[in-house]
């Protein structure tokens, strides 16, 4: 057996705060879509486009830490489950508009919600396991409790971050209705 | 003279009739070496006698070359007249040494007009009709105007280039013969075959109607008595001559290796996205670049046994790659050679190193393609816990074996890669060592094509499981190194200073030992259309995780 010629020169990195910047941190941004009823959303959008979409903290859902039955991607006229595709391109998958309804969730206290699609693009995926285990969505919204993969198409990018909420305006707008109540 | 004339097998069934047949084919402009051909004869070595040599054996002394009576012959358009002398044989020298190769032997390759077959096969009806029993069903057996200015210049031009002259070699001349009348002679053929030939007068052929291989089909599907009304026979005499384009160029060379790389900003090929540089260096620049100066290729490409990303290190033996050097100016290296080129690499850069630098095969370089699929890989990466690990959860996890996981494609690369649930393995699975601030390494190897990172984050719970999962708490990982890509290829090669560099076959080494398998992010074509699409703009982190 020949040893391998090169000691390995670099320690790993170490990095020695108590927690490193999450995934989210790392490479996504967050971008918020405000509702007068207050049913935010949370988009996050990788670098390379590809938007997971959530749903925002500032939601009754998450707000009153609500109990949800179910999740149905699909209701009269509309059916997200139903959406084959294929290649890089994603030919065949269902294109939305922004305010085209994602799924509708139901929860014990008898409310509904309906969740958006938020940005205007391809339906990639949406979040099957939600259908098994609803509560997902509020115990972890914006990691396995995520709603739906979306792909806005390249020429209306720009404008469809647009009309989504920075960080900052988002808390802002949190700031409002703390003083409107 | 009839003595000498024994040195040939020829159709003809007398001396007389030979030379019957020689003084017709002369009469229409036939040069001597056309003659020798359509007379059968079949020998390489009666095409070594000079023109002066032939003549004086086939033709009456009053009809033998001057220099004032030589037109173009019908039957070969000059390319076994002018193009076999000494003069053109020294443009060809020139040629080769302009261009700058190193060869030891060579071959040559003519392309010749494609009316040449047209009047070829006029000149063997014309021949017929002439001598009747004598040439009946020995159209297919006469030599061809290629085979015969090999044979006859082949070994001379080898004395002037100082080489070897081969059926077959790495070295090729090329020449490529022009002839302008060659479509006006073949044009009888648009109105003979309508759907054949005019539908090839589009763009998408290049305008190009008239190829070898739709005239020679055409022509031999043609009676003899129909070609006679179509075109002349005997073929007449040409009223331009050839021209003649010179080319070279050697078989590709492939240089096999190893790579390690010990930088966490370094990507394996050069990363630009609308053609700016979004880092400097590769790792395919920094092998490449001793390779090409040595070599001198025109083209080089890079490939290796997958790829890690930007931010991983390729630690252990390192990765098995290839470079494919297209055209290769410089070929004659010794193993020394060889090794001062490794060395040479090594100096350019601590961040990458090569080993087991060596020529390979072809024919080899499939190995690397089959070793693809099925090799295993294995790594050690730094990660996080939002809790303090325990003796109780490092025994969980080694006691793992065999996870088979439901890999969506990761988030980082849906946006180039098909929407897919893949199902992978994680073949073993262990933590090293529990350090301060929840932090531990784990070392696993996994089958080809896994995403690790994800493994370790969870993608949004779309890798599952995982270790966020099977531990019940967050993880993350903060750094990833590549312990093993482990592929059996190519041999080990044990590093000398000088003398003797030997490589070793057949070994039982140290790769292995360990599982083996593909790369947790993406193959050598999908980094080329990261680099080279310039309608998507990528950034930064999407080539950041592993
Ligand atoms: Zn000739």
């Amino acid at each position: 057996m020949i040893e391998s010629d090169f000691e390995s020169p670099l320690p790993h990195r170490s990095n020695h705060n108590d927690k490193p910047p999450s995934v989210i941190e790392r490479y996504f941004k967050k971008r918020y879509k405000t509702d007068n009823k207050y049913e935010d959303q949370l988009v996050l959008t990788h670098s390379n486009r590809v938007c997971v979409v959530c749903v925002a903290n500032s939601h009754p859902l998450i707000e009153q830490k609500k109990s949800v039955t179910s999740v149905s991607f699909g209701e009269e006229g509309w059916n997200r489950l139903d959406n084959k595709f294929s290649g890089k391109s994603k030919r065949g998958a269902q294109w939305l508009d922004c305010k085209a309804p994602l799924c509708e969730v139901t929860c014990s206290d008898g409310t509904k919600y309906t969740l958006v699609c938020c940005v205007k693009g391809q339906l990639i995926e949406v979040n099957e396991n939600l259908q098994k285990t609803p509560q997902l969505l509020i115990d972890k919204p914006h990691g396995e409790g995520y709603l739906a993969v979306i792909l806005p198409g390249l020429k209306w990018f720009e404008h469809e971050m647009k009309q989504l909420k920075s960080e900052e305006d988002y808390q802002n707008e949190l700031e409002k209705r703390l003083h409107n109540s | 003279m009839i003595d000498k004339m024994d040195m040939f097998s020829l159709f003809t069934r007398s001396f007389e009739e030979t030379k019957e047949v020689s003084k017709f084919l002369h009469q229409i402009g036939c040069c001597i070496r056309c003659i020798l051909r359509n007379l059968g004869e079949l020998n390489p070595a009666s095409y070594k006698l000079s023109i002066e040599e032939l003549e004086n054996m086939l033709l009456p002394a009053e009809s033998r070359t001057t220099a004032e009576n030589v037109c173009p012959c019908p039957g070969c358009l000059g390319i076994l007249q002018k193009f076999t002398e000494t003069a053109f044989l020294n443009q060809i020298y020139l040629k080769v040494k302009e261009d700058g190769f190193q060869f030891s032997d060579y071959q040559c390759s003519l392309v010749l007009p494609v009316s040449l077959i047209v009047r070829q096969k006029a000149l063997y009806i014309y021949l017929l009709n002439k001598f009747g029993e004598t040439y009946k069903g020995n159209e297919d057996k006469l030599a061809s105007v290629k085979d015969v200015w090999k044979w006859s210049c082949g070994f001379k031009l080898a004395n002037i280039l100082g080489s070897r002259f081969q059926n077959r070699s790495q070295f090729d001349i090329l020449m490529t013969f022009q002839y302008k009348d060659s479509d006006k002679e073949c044009a009888f053929l648009l109105d003979y075959l309508p759907d054949v030939f005019k539908k090839r007068k589009q763009r998408k052929f290049g305008f190009e109607t008239f190829t070898r291989a739709n005239v020679q089909k055409a022509v031999s599907d043609m009676t003899y008595s129909k070609l006679q009304d179509c075109t002349s026979c005997p073929p007449l005499i040409p009223t331009v001559e050839c021209t003649c384009d010179i080319s070279c160029s050697h078989e590709a060379v492939f240089i096999a290796g190893r790579y390690l790389k010990f930088s966490r900003e370094l990507s394996q090929t050069p990363w630009l996205i609308d053609g700016k540089r979004i880092m400097e260096g590769s790792v395919q620049e920094l092998i490449c670049e001793p390779i090409i100066q040595m070599f001198k290729p025109t083209d080089h490409k890079l490939s290796s046994s997958g790829r890690e990303d930007v931010d991983v290190r390729m630690l252990g033996l390192g990765r098995p790659f290839i470079v494919e050097l297209v055209n290769p100016h410089c070929v004659q290296f010794s193993l020394e050679d060889l090794a001062a080129l490794q060395k040479r690499i090594n100096n350019v850069s601590k961040d990458v190193q090569v080993r087991d630098l060596q020529i390979v095969s072809r024919k080899d370089t499939n190995l690397l393609k089959e070793g693809e699929i099925d090799k295993t890989k294995t790594y050690t990466a730094l990660c996080w816990c939002d809790r303090q690990l325990t003796e109780a959860d490092v025994e969980l996890v080694n006691s793992l074996k065999e996870i088979t996981l439901q890999q969506k494609t990761p988030l980082r690369v849906l946006h180039r890669r098909a929407a897919a649930t893949r199902e992978r393995s994680i073949h073993s699975l262990s933590i090293k060592s529990l350090l301060p601030n929840n932090r531990f390494t784990l070392e696993l190897t996994t089958q080809a094509g896994t995403y690790v990172k994800e493994f370790v984050h969870g993608d949004f719970g779309r890798t599952y499981p995982n270790k966020s999962q099977i531990l019940k708490a967050d993880c993350d990982i903060i750094d990833l190194d590549v312990e093993a890509v482990n592929v059996d290829w190519p041999p080990l090669v044990e590093p000398i200073e000088s003398g003797t560099l030997k490589i070793e076959n057949g070994q039982d080494n140290c790769l292995n030992s360990i599982e083996t398998r593909k790369d947790n992010c993406v193959d050598e074509k999908e980094t080329k259309e990261i680099c080279l699409n310039e309608n998507e703009t990528v950034t930064k982190s999407c080539k950041e995780e592993g």
